[in-house]
């Protein structure tokens, strides 16, 4: 008896670890029949054969990928190509880097990576590409270390949002009162950007009675933003606004600020899809937020990357091609912009799903 | 007679190490399946050195468990010792004095485990979850919220310096330390007595086992070996996090209990653990390269610490019945 129940523990403990791989050998198996159909048609003269193309976000469960990797994935099946992607669980570079060897030992054609640090993967990205891998950043730069990758799509001019958000904020401060910042992690590339720019932009005369108190990090933890937000409404009594430059810790702050029902109070403003913010705006927590359009984003990457492998496109400033949104063009350092900023609010909100 | 036959058979097969073989022979198998990139030599001695600290803790830990006791704040302590490290270094110490100042620290951090269980009498398993999260939570206060690094060049990147031109370094310290406690474990006097204190403390203890004494010695040893872990943990990273090896503690446990140390005391071999270190890792890499969410991987690693903890038991069981 005793016997009978081991053996029938192993089972299904085999029975998981191969229900768990069951998922590969398909995959595999549909991509040599890709690559065998366009073999015989390659006689026709364009370079078309199956590739792979690998998005690496920054983390596994973070909603803000979603609509990019949907435009990525539509883009890339329609260029012949097979989607995948994966990320650590972790938005942090000890996760993101293991992530990336195994994808350089899977022999994947092209990796779309979101750096998760400006300098912490240069030697990965190098093991790549000396394997013959494709390297792009897609949603974030490796600001200062250009040279690791060779080319970066860009949902907008980072910049600008900055200099957008923090004017929006402040006019709705009525330039005045103490901030606080919600941001993500130490490390993450674009909200150090945004950051500095909040600094460079307050330090002027007009908003000389602006004050930002302290910057707290959520780590794009939905539980440890709320926390943190929670943490900076206790903190600073007199807070009177909390700027998010991510969409987990926009969230955060919204719903601790209604919780603690302080709108009115403290003022929420950030990153956000419109579907985050929608029900906010509408019961006057926040008057709005700042984004852009993250499908457009995951599409331009796809279409950009088709062309570079099959179109010869050139990677080299001034660089233009066409995209289903019309004309892009890389720009310094081979960055390409998807597109404008977004700001949504009271009026606009209801126009866009996502 | 032929019914003597069967069971002698069986005996020898249902052994609690054919379990290791068992998942040895599977987590290659299932790496095979998974994908044709798995049976790269290269690559898996390369991603077999992003888990050797936790291999290197589990070692020690073999030896807590088998003596009775049980120590989950490892992979905090581990964390702690890194974060030391960084902050030492980052005051200005030479990088080789920062070295011997946190296997010194390791250890300490071991002995307060080792003297709150031997003093207060209550059980490790309590006092470690307690000191658990104290470890963490002065890892975090130690360093803040982001990373400390720059580290000097010959310290960085120990799993990238090989070993008669293939073995990273990390792994070859691995197998050295495996062999030495091995040998301690199964060869010496002090062996004899960890085995001793397992299986039944008071017959130990009456036996002439110094009790307190040894367990002091066996937590600072793993105190020691935390310690050892943790300045590899940076030396692989090049820089320090708090939140370095969180969880760690699951996959330690895992790999002592897969590689055939029972959870009460009194059985186990580093070997077994070390095997069992291997199983773990070929499982983990063979999930990682078919992208599998990571929430997935930690299920089934969960579902094979289960399924071990019940099979081990029953295979014990098993052979106690009929020998």
């Amino acid at each position: 008896m005793k016997k009978l129940l081991v053996l029938l523990l192993v089972v299904v403990l085999v029975a998981g670890l191969f229900a768990g791989c069951a998922k590969a050998p398909a995959a595999d198996a549909k991509a040599d029949k890709a690559d065998d159909a366009t073999k015989t048609s390659s006689e026709e003269g364009a370079e078309d054969g199956s590739f792979t193309v690998v998005y690496i976000p920054y983390n596994t469960g973070n909603p803000y990928y979603d609509p990019i990797i949907q435009g990525f994935k539509d883009s890339v099946e329609a260029a012949g190509g097979i989607f995948e992607t994966t990320a650590s669980d972790t938005p942090d570079p000890t996760g993101q880097i293991p992530v990336i060897r195994a994808q350089i030992q899977k022999g994947v054609d092209v990796i779309a990576l979101d750096p998760t640090s400006i300098d912490a993967l240069n030697d990965v990205m190098d093991e790549a590409r000396a394997a013959g891998v494709r390297m792009f950043c897609v949603g974030d730069d490796v600001l200062g270390n250009e040279e690791h990758r060779e080319a970066a799509v860009i949902a907008t001019e980072y910049r600008q949002i900055g200099y957008d958000s923090i004017e929006i904020f402040a006019e709705s401060m009525g330039y005045e009162g103490q901030l606080a910042v919600l941001s993500a992690t130490t490390d993450s590339p674009f909200q150090n950007e945004q950051i500095e720019i909040y600094k460079e932009v307050l330090a002027g005369e007009k908003y000389s009675n602006m004050e930002i108190v302290e910057v707290f990090y959520g780590d794009d933890e939905p539980e440890k933003s709320f926390t943190e937000a929670e943490a900076a409404i206790q903190k600073y009594p007199d807070l009177k606004g909390l700027m998010c430059p991510t969409t987990v810790a926009y969230v955060a702050a919204a719903q601790a600020v209604e919780n603690a029902g302080l709108q009115g109070q403290v003022l929420v403003y950030g990153t956000a899809f419109p579907n985050q913010c929608r029900e906010f705006i509408k019961n006057d927590v926040v008057t709005g937020a700042i984004l852009w359009d993250t499908y457009r984003l995951g599409v331009v990457a796809g279409e950009f990357i088709d062309q570079v492998l099959h179109d010869g496109l050139v990677i080299a400033e001034g660089t233009k091609f066409q995209t289903s949104y019309g004309e892009a063009e890389l720009i310094e350092n081979n960055v390409i912009y998807a597109g404008p900023p977004l700001a949504f609010n009271k009026d606009n909100v209801d126009d866009y799903d996502f | 007679m032929k019914k003597i036959e069967n069971k002698s058979l069986a005996k020898a097969i249902l052994k609690p190490g054919s379990v290791l073989v068992l998942f040895l022979i599977l987590s290659v198998v299932s790496g095979v399946l998974a994908s044709p990139h798995f049976l790269d030599f290269e690559y898996i001695l390369a991603a077999m050195t992003q888990y050797i600290e936790l291999g290197i803790v589990a070692i020690a830990f073999t030896f807590i468990l088998i003596s009775g006791e049980i120590d989950i704040s490892v992979a905090s302590a581990m964390t702690l010792s890194s974060c030391f490290a960084a902050i030492l270094y980052n005051y200005g110490l030479p990088m080789g004095l920062v070295i011997a100042v946190t296997l010194l620290f390791g250890i300490l951090l071991g002995l307060i485990n080792g003297a709150l269980t031997t003093f207060t009498k209550i059980n490790s398993l309590i006092i470690t979850l307690g000191t658990m999260s104290l470890y963490r939570g002065l890892a975090q206060i130690l360093i803040g919220k982001g990373s400390v690094g720059d580290f000097p060049e010959w310290f960085v990147g120990i799993d990238r310096t090989k070993v008669f031109g293939f073995l990273p370094l990390s792994i070859f310290v691995f197998i050295v330390l495996i062999v030495i406690m091995e040998v301690i474990l199964k060869q010496t006097f002090f062996g004899r007595k960890v085995f001793a204190m397992g299986t039944n403390d008071k017959v130990a203890l009456y036996s002439g086992v110094k009790m307190h004494k040894n367990k002091l010695v066996l937590f600072g040893i793993l105190g020691l070996f935390t310690g050892i872990a943790g300045i590899m943990q940076i030396s692989r990273y090049g820089l320090a996090k708090y939140s370095l090896g969180l969880g760690g503690e699951l996959d330690v446990i895992t790999m002592v209990l897969l590689g055939g140390t029972a959870f009460s005391g009194g059985r186990g071999s580093t070997i077994g653990t070390a095997l069992a270190f291997l199983v773990v890792v070929l499982i983990k890499i063979s999930m990682t390269l078919i992208n599998m969410e990571r929430m997935i991987q930690l299920m089934i690693i969960g579902l094979l610490l289960v399924v071990t903890i019940i099979i081990s038991d029953r295979l014990h069981k098993y052979q106690d019945l009929n020998s």
